[in-house]
């Protein structure tokens, strides 16, 4: 087997692991689209299928993802070298592309959002987010405007009115200042960089988060809000789109699928835990979601703008609901900034563990140095995120390209782990090689789940959720379709034919890029086979 | 909030807290 130059790089404590991995899935998921989930899907009644999800879907596929990578580091520590350890030929290569390919293309999108929350902390704490200015408190429509207002705020910053607005608005300076935070983190290595970071930002996270729901469960009238998101409508449970909505969040809220537990595991040693780590990581990932995402935002938007709250998608509510309500509420411009920062340092944290594996595939499969990998990293997503940025009408290519890479490649990822780890090793060898080292054992209940139910209810949930999902992304591409749907909307014809081309154009170029991963993972690995046989 | 929403809304923080002290008592045992 080809030895990689491996890197030098590791963790100088089990804490700091556990931190950094969960710093990597806790984000604006658990923020935002967790509560916006569990209200739009029968508010109490949906924690049913979420705690099931929890336990046969999310515990299962940490564990296993980190025993593979405890297992794989033995020959590398970035996606195909570590994968070197099960398989060979083209679906090494390919399970080596997507899981190379998918945080870098992650971080591509995702740290333009991280702007918008910058920004907002950023005008909320100057006092420039004077959303209710020159309205009277209570008069007719008064919220409404405020909301209004909110709305054209935030298509203004974020420049989805038409193509390339963002360049003219303050978003693309905070977009910058991103880049360079993230880099700066990554630059300084995984121990004193992102460690040292996560020991920091997760702690200072629960804080503010503690201070912002502080304010909000001593508003008056809360349990009104509370009851928008906790009481149960228990026909909602009949509907299998709730258990799939369920699925979906457990999944992409752990962040499984996206290779970083993998990766970040791969420095383990044989004699170190891994059972304990991944159920602490997914464990602290679940307290933020549910004690902190549950409690605030459903229940404030409610408060403040009634049952029309609960209809704003993760992007409405995150950054139009919440804008409104910290407007109106007493002192808003001090909770708003905080809160802000919160989000912030959440998609902070998430961003900066997406370039991780990047950096240690350049390092490893090409003997490239920390800085000059970071560098070519640092060009290559800013190269590509721009596009990202001017084509952002509608979040027409932030959204294709979420939908492609942020859903169907981590499924598809995360169901090749979990099939590696069940017919490739083996449920019974995978668990006792996992207890080895570790401080708790798996519980034995999981090797029948794993066996019998883990790897039927992924392909399930995939296959359901592609079916729900995929003709309407596919959809979009027709022009004749957009064209015919925009008029029927009474919106836009023109703006919905150039989303439709935009969108072809997206595809297409993400085809592109499968491609070029695929012959740089080629290249890797030949260069490695080449070495070994020299 | 009615009382379903009140049992629910404790039955799950108490999930996550106890998950979380679990996790906590063994990380603090084995340090």
């Amino acid at each position: 087997m080809s030895q990689p130059n491996t890197s030098k790089d590791g963790w100088a404590t089990r804490t700091g692991l556990i931190l950094a991995v969960a710093s990597g899935a806790i984000g604006l998921g658990n923020f935002l689209r967790f509560p916006g989930q569990a209200a739009q899907n029968g508010g109490g009644a949906f924690m049913l299928p979420y705690i099931i999800s929890f336990l046969i879907l999310g515990i299962p596929v940490c564990i296993t993802e980190w025993i593979m990578g405890r297992r794989g580091g033995k020959s590398g520590h970035s996606a195909p070298f570590i994968f070197q350890a099960f398989l060979s030929g083209v679906p090494l290569r390919i399970s080596g592309t997507i899981g190379v390919m998918i945080p870098i293309l992650i971080y591509v999108y995702y740290v333009f959002i991280e702007a918008w929350c910058l920004s907002y902390a950023f005008f909320f704490a100057t006092g420039q987010m004077n959303l209710s200015e020159g309205l009277a408190v209570g008069s007719p429509g008064y919220r409404e405007r405020v909301v209004e207002n909110a709305g054209s705020f935030f298509e203004g910053l974020i420049g989805s009115k038409y193509l390339g607005a963002a360049f003219e608005s303050d978003v693309i300076i905070f977009t910058m200042v991103c880049f360079m935070i993230n880099f700066y983190l990554v630059f300084r290595g995984l121990s004193r960089g992102l460690e040292a970071f996560a020991k920091v930002a997760i702690p200072l996270m629960l804080v503010c988060s503690v201070i912002v729901l502080g304010r909000i469960l001593t508003l008056d009238g809360i349990g009104e809000g509370l009851g928008a998101m906790w009481n149960p409508d228990w026909s909602s449970l009949t509907n299998p789109k709730v258990w799939l909505s369920a699925a979906g969040q457990i999944f992409f809220s752990l962040s499984t699928g996206f290779g970083i537990a993998l990766v970040f595991s791969s420095f383990l040693k044989k004699k170190d835990d891994v059972v304990l780590s991944s159920l602490s990581s997914a464990t602290l990932n679940e307290f933020c979601e549910v004690s902190l995402g549950g409690m605030i935002t459903i229940p404030v938007a409610f408060l403040f703008l009634g049952a029309a709250a609960t209809s704003f998608g993760t992007f409405g509510m995150g950054f139009i609901a919440l804008p409104s309500v910290f407007s109106m509420m007493p002192a808003g411009d001090f909770f708003g900034a905080l809160w802000f920062f919160v989000l912030f340092l959440a998609a902070l944290t998430s961003s900066v563990t997406m370039l991780q594996p990047g950096i240690l595939f350049l390092e490893e499969g090409f003997g490239l140095s920390k800085r000059k990998a970071s560098t070519l990293l640092f060009l290559f997503t800013f190269f590509l995120c721009m596009p990202i940025i001017y084509f952002n009408l509608d979040f027409t290519a932030l959204d294709l390209t979420d939908f492609f890479i942020g859903t169907l490649m981590i499924y598809i990822l995360a169901t090749i782990q979990i099939l590696i780890f069940v017919w490739k090793i083996g449920v019974d060898p995978g668990i006792e090689e996992g207890n080895e080292g570790s401080h708790v054992k798996v519980p034995a209940v999981y090797r029948f789940i794993l066996k019998y139910i883990t790897p039927y209810f992924l392909i399930i949930v995939f296959i359901a959720f592609m079916f729900q999902y995929l003709p309407e992304y596919i959809d979009k591409m027709d022009v004749d379709m957009a064209a015919e749907i925009a008029l029927e909307k009474g919106e836009s014809v023109e703006n919905a034919i150039i989303k439709s081309h935009i969108a072809k154009y997206v595809l297409v170029f993400l085809v592109f890029l499968v491609g070029f991963f695929y012959w740089l993972v080629g290249k890797s690995l030949d260069r490695h086979k080449k070495a070994d046989s020299l | 909030m009615n009382y379903q929403g009140w049992i629910i809304m404790i039955l799950s923080l108490s999930l996550v807290f106890s998950l979380s002290v679990y996790c906590l008592y063994h990380l603090i045992r084995t340090k």
